[in-house]
């Protein structure tokens, strides 16, 4: 065989390769997924992906040198946890075993990081003590997807970051959010709104009614698909109080780029998305917010949330959804929700045995309640632990899922108009 | 102003065996990070994070372990690229460095580079400890704009990696810009050319990419030779290398100018750590008089390459430490495990934390030279390496590199794509296509369209050309573009004479190192010769459909590929032209091919078998498997049944490897094989 017979049989012999595998892994999907009926993808279905802020890969955390500690205060008062039936031998069932937690992302990242530290820490408080190791399976999309597909034995899970529920709504999602088995989640989220101390106002309120006042310049979104979460939160809040308010298209926008472009001046205001960055902000960059440097403008927190004070100051900020009118704020909290409510947490396949499912959520809430353990996960998530249950994770879910899908319809032309009012 | 107080009790820590003991691990970890292949320190220390924190107790010390790897994390990974002729994530030190050990200067070569990599590092602890305090404003004064103009340099340093081929250069240039749009869009979050896949929605993965394209060629036309990379007669010895680090020694300005570049570079964010080879190698020959040398087997060229890799890591400690911006991926862990220890980045690091800076910049001072003499000492026996009959090596290090691919990608897409552009590296390294500016022009395309879009969003196209360092780094791109093609022109000019003296025409097949420039030859009027036109037509087909597919996108998202699609319609038909018309180009800057045509046909047969039983055990079986058997058969089957017994060695090494790491370290997800996806959905 000539050479060049040599490469075009190398050509074809990859053709054969691409064809033979064409389809995806799934290697211990061994039982059919239960009832593949992902959400629906409405024609302005998000796509999360430009705004969706990067997996961060800093852990910060509290207690880092500052002028005026002022300890975070979210106190978790965990429910009573349903115990698993008696007849439910969980230490024979998880002895021996190996339990494999899924993570989306690369090594290294913050969701990572804390699923190492899960793997590590966690297995002691299940029975029978089973050995816990971490797999990286990217993206996120394909490790819910595989996790969905697996066996409902408890032996895989997954360790998220928190677009699950705007990622069922994707054609990809071959899951229903809600139907996972929901296991725990270490914190709640807190998406805000802040802007340099150069602007002429204290916090939002100083700001309605003012379109032609000095604006607010922070990064947004490139398409109207890709206007959602915080991003859509901030526009229609501009809209509907009349906010001066300017955007810079950027790629990426990820907490640290958006930080430094802040330092840099090429915006002046930031719209931060749900995570632990009020909370992180002072050991990150000290000062900012004791100095004035920067100032919180508004809480995009919807119902149920809560934000409190950061190691430097008070959140003396308004929620904006008090800001709003009712059905503001109704059609405020179902469209920006989804983005929200889902932070990082720990789930199993859907229809997992309810004593294994049980036996796994007694295990995260006596892993909280435990005062050595929830030290060492406050210091990998960077703020205090502000756990919330699976059956309450569960509830949560249900409800964002199901008040989402009721506006859906509007979603896609609030989006358009906005897109083209403020960015165009 | 640093807290002289604080640097002592950093000092202190020198005098404490917990310290010494942290410093061996650290330099321990990176040695075999760089040594290994399919190691990477990243990895190590994603792995380490939550240990470290947790059972290091003293901050000092737990932070300065993970920064020392950093610092000389990429000291060693010289050894495979020259001894073994595996190029790694190091082409460009491949380029020079392969020659060289075919010369049977690889001990030379080793020694060389050690020396030079210990004083880029000493460099970039050095600027480290200065300009932390003033580094700020530069860092500050580098936005997007400023950030998208030095990818357009390195664009127009495209021509120093083109030479005799300028039209061929620049569309393999436009050709990586092209396929670096693939995936989603961070602007508008279009998915752009992924054919439906989530794996491909973050792009085209870069090492499985640049093993298809640069390494995977390479072994095999190194395998087709059947022969070692150094003859038997080369002089390998601690001699050679201590001859290799004096003339080194020789070369400090050149060394100390290229390490405060790679500082420069690593400190700007965004900049990223893969680029700053191929900038300061284009700098570094776009300084050079003598410009025939480089991709010869060029100690300057070592010098451009790996004087910045060791001293950029200095430059991406100061965002890391100065305000909390990690400055490249590896000190990304650097970062959290400061924040987990409560250690705030910023000015407090030159005063409450003075200890840890000094410390980090001791430990990166004390690392390179500790790595540097374990190198040295170590390389008079490691560059017998390169004695070692060559498919003996490819036994380990092919299956090795389809493995690194997958667990890059972790998605069985990376064997494919490694494949795929195999076939074109193969196809540019036989029709004589410079590789090199594709491979910087898929790194640069995304630092050149991500932040020059977003310069025009933030402060207007106008008002970002009112910039000073924007315009400034533009202008100078200019000039050098119109400079390579002036000098290209001339080249040109004076080879086609030379040419039509002398009546020599190039092979094309087979490729000298030490063989002088390639002359052109041009033919009246237009001959179809070859299958070689069948390239310049593909990348016309592969231009056209990204422009067609580019057309439905929204504005922010199709700017880029039309534009650069178009410029390859372009290029690339003037190629066309040029070879329909019988013009050849010159000699490029890129390895040719090793192997004799008879070579080719005897072991390209074997080798094709190999890598289709390859294939077919990945999709019966599954990938490790696969893996494992053709190391086990590969030395037999390529050098005969004498070398049976080593297919053994290679084989239990990388099931070693499949075992020990990828199953128990990393807990790969390994894809099911297809035949049985196919079985499961025929019969339940």
């Amino acid at each position: 065989m000539s050479f060049k017979g040599t490469l075009v049989a190398a050509f074809l012999l990859t053709c054969l390769f691409i064809v033979a595998c064409g389809s995806e892994a799934a290697p211990t999907a061994t039982q059919p997924p239960p009832t593949p009926t992902p959400e629906p993808a409405g024609p302005g279905a998000p796509t999360p992906t430009a705004m969706a802020p990067s997996e961060p890969t800093a852990t910060p955390v509290p207690g880092a040198p500052t002028p005026t500690p002022v300890p975070p205060t979210p106190t978790p008062t965990l429910a009573p946890t349903p115990t698993p039936p008696p007849s439910f031998d969980a230490e024979a069932h998880f002895r021996g075993k190996t339990i494999r937690i899924i993570v989306g992302f690369n090594p290294g990242g913050g969701t990572d990081t804390q699923a190492r530290f899960l793997a590590a820490n966690w297995k002691r408080f299940i029975p029978g003590n089973p050995r816990i190791v971490v797999s990286n399976h990217t993206p996120q999309m394909a490790a819910s997807n595989f996790v969905w597909k697996s066996e409902p034995d408890g032996t895989v899970l997954q360790y998220t970051a928190g677009t699950l529920i705007a990622d069922s709504f994707e054609p990809e999602a071959e899951f229903t959010v809600s139907e996972f088995g929901l296991i725990g989640a270490p914190q709640g989220g807190n998406p805000f709104w802040a802007h340099r101390g150069t602007l002429p106002y204290t916090d939002i309120r100083d700001a309605i009614g003012k379109p032609d006042g000095e604006p607010l310049i922070q990064t947004g979104p490139g398409s109207a698909p890709e206007a959602t979460s915080v991003a859509l939160g901030g526009m229609m809040a501009a809209d509907w109080l009349n906010l001066p308010i300017d955007y810079r298209v950027v790629a990426g926008t990820g907490t640290e780029q958006t930080l430094l472009m802040l330092e840099r001046g090429d915006i002046n205001a930031l719209l931060i998305a749900p995570g632990s960055s009020w909370y992180t902000l002072p050991a990150r960059r000290p000062g900012w917010f004791s100095s004035g440097f920067l100032k919180p403008f508004a809480s995009m927190l919807v119902p149920g949330q809560e934000i409190y004070a950061n190691a430097e100051i008070e959140f003396t900020a308004p929620h904006l959804r008090d800001l709003l009118e009712p059905d503001q704020a109704s059609l405020f909290n179902a469209l920006t929700s989804p983005q929200h409510v889902a932070l990082k947490h720990l789930a199993g396949p859907p229809n997992m045995d309810p004593a294994v499912l049980a036996t796994l959520r007694k295990a995260w809430d006596d892993a909280i309640a435990d005062p050595e353990f929830n030290a060492d996960f406050s210091r990998i998530l960077g703020t205090e632990v502000d756990a919330v249950q699976g059956a309450r994770l569960e509830q949560l879910y249900r409800s964002t899922v199901d008040g989402y899908r009721e506006h859906l319809d509007s979603l896609s032309e609030i989006q358009e108009r906005l897109f083209n009012k403020y960015i165009g | 102003m640093p807290d002289f107080s604080q640097v002592f009790v950093g000092l202190g820590h020198l005098g404490t065996s917990t310290y010494w003991i942290t410093f061996g691990a650290a330099v321990m970890i990176a040695a075999a990070a760089g040594v290994i292949p399919g190691l990477s320190a990243p990895l190590l220390m994603a792995l380490a994070i939550p240990f470290v924190v947790f059972t290091i107790d003293d901050p000092v010390v737990g932070i300065v372990f993970l920064a020392t790897i950093t610092g000389v994390e990429e000291m060693l990974d010289v050894l495979p690229i020259i001894a073994m002729g595996h190029p790694g994530g190091g082409q460009v030190t491949f380029i020079e460095g392969r020659p060289l050990s075919q010369r049977g200067q690889a001990a030379r070569a080793l020694g060389f580079v050690y020396v030079v990599s210990a004083i880029g590092g000493v460099v970039g602890a050095v600027v480290l400890l200065l300009a932390m305090p003033v580094l700020k404003p530069f860092i500050l004064s580098f936005g997007f704009g400023e950030i998208g103009a030095m990818g357009l340099f390195g664009v127009a340093l495209v021509g120093a990696l083109s030479r005799g081929a300028m039209v061929k250069g620049l569309a393999a240039g436009l050709l990586g810009i092209l396929l670096s749009t693939v995936g989603t869009d961070p602007f508008t979050g279009t998915d752009r050319y992924t054919l439906g896949s989530l794996q491909l929605d973050s792009g085209l993965p870069l090492i499985a990419m640049t093993v298809g394209l640069f390494a995977l060629p390479e072994m095999m036309d190194l395998t087709m030779t059947r022969r070692a990379l150094a003859s038997s007669s080369a002089a390998l010895n601690v001699r050679e290398v201590f001859a290799g680090a004096g003339l080194a020694l020789s070369k400090t300005p050149l060394i100390i100018r290229h390490s405060i570049l790679g500082v420069m570079m690593g400190a700007i964010p965004g900049v990223g750590s893969r680029v700053v080879s191929w900038l300061s190698y284009g700098v570094g020959i776009a300084l050079s008089k003598d410009k025939s040398q480089f991709g010869k087997g060029s100690f300057d060229g070592l010098v451009f390459s790996e004087s910045v890799q060791s001293s950029k890591e200095g430059g991406q400690a100061i965002p890391t430490l100065a305000m909390g911006i990690p400055g490249g991926f590896s000190w990304a862990f650097v970062l959290v495990a400061m924040l987990a220890y409560g250690i705030s980045p910023g000015p407090p690091m030159l005063t409450r934390f003075a200890d840890i800076t000094t410390l980090i910049v001791v430990s990166l001072v004390l690392g390179n030279a500790a790595l540097a003499i374990v190198g040295l000492l170590a390389s008079g026996q490691l560059a017998k390496l390169s004695r070692i009959p060559y498919p003996l090596l490819a036994a380990a290090i092919i299956p090795l590199a389809f493995l690194s691919s997958f667990q890059d990608m972790r998605h069985w897409l990376a064997i494919p794509i490694v494949l795929g552009f195999a076939v074109v590296g193969m196809l540019m390294k036989f029709f004589r296509w410079p590789r090199p500016p594709m491979i910087l022009g898929f790194i640069l395309g995304p630092i050149i369209e991500h932040n020059l879009l977003s310069a025009v969003s933030i402060h207007g196209p106008v008002g970002m050309l009112t910039r000073p360092i924007t315009i400034t780094l533009i202008l100078l791109s200019i000039a050098v573009g119109v400079g390579f093609a002036f000098l290209a022109s001339k080249s040109e000019a004076t080879e086609r004479r030379m040419a039509e003296v002398s009546g020599n025409a190039p092979s094309g097949a087979s490729f000298d190192p030490a063989r002088p420039a390639q002359k052109p030859q041009r033919r009246i009027g237009f001959a179809w010769r070859s299958w070689e036109h069948l390239f310049p037509l593909t990348v016309i087909v592969v231009a056209l459909v990204f422009v067609v597919v580019a057309i439905d996108f929204p504005t922010r998202a199709r700017s880029m590929p039309v534009m650069v699609g178009i410029g390859l319609l372009g290029l690339a038909g003037l190629q066309l032209l040029l070879q329909l018309r019988g013009v050849q180009s010159g000699d490029i800057l890129d390895l040719g091919m090793m192997s004799k045509a008879d070579e080719q046909r005897r072991t390209g047969k074997v080798l094709l078998a190999l890598l289709g039983l390859f294939v077919l055990i990945s999709i019966t079986l599954g990938l490790k498997w696969a893996a494992i058997a053709l190391a086990l058969v590969f030395p037999a089957a390529v050098s005969g049944r004498a070398y049976a017994k080593w297919g053994l060695l290679t084989g239990a090494l990388i099931t070693a490897l499949v075992i020990g790491l990828f199953d128990n370290v990393l807990f790969v997800i390994w894809p099911q094989p297809a035949v049985w996806l196919l079985l499961q959905n025929l019969f339940g």
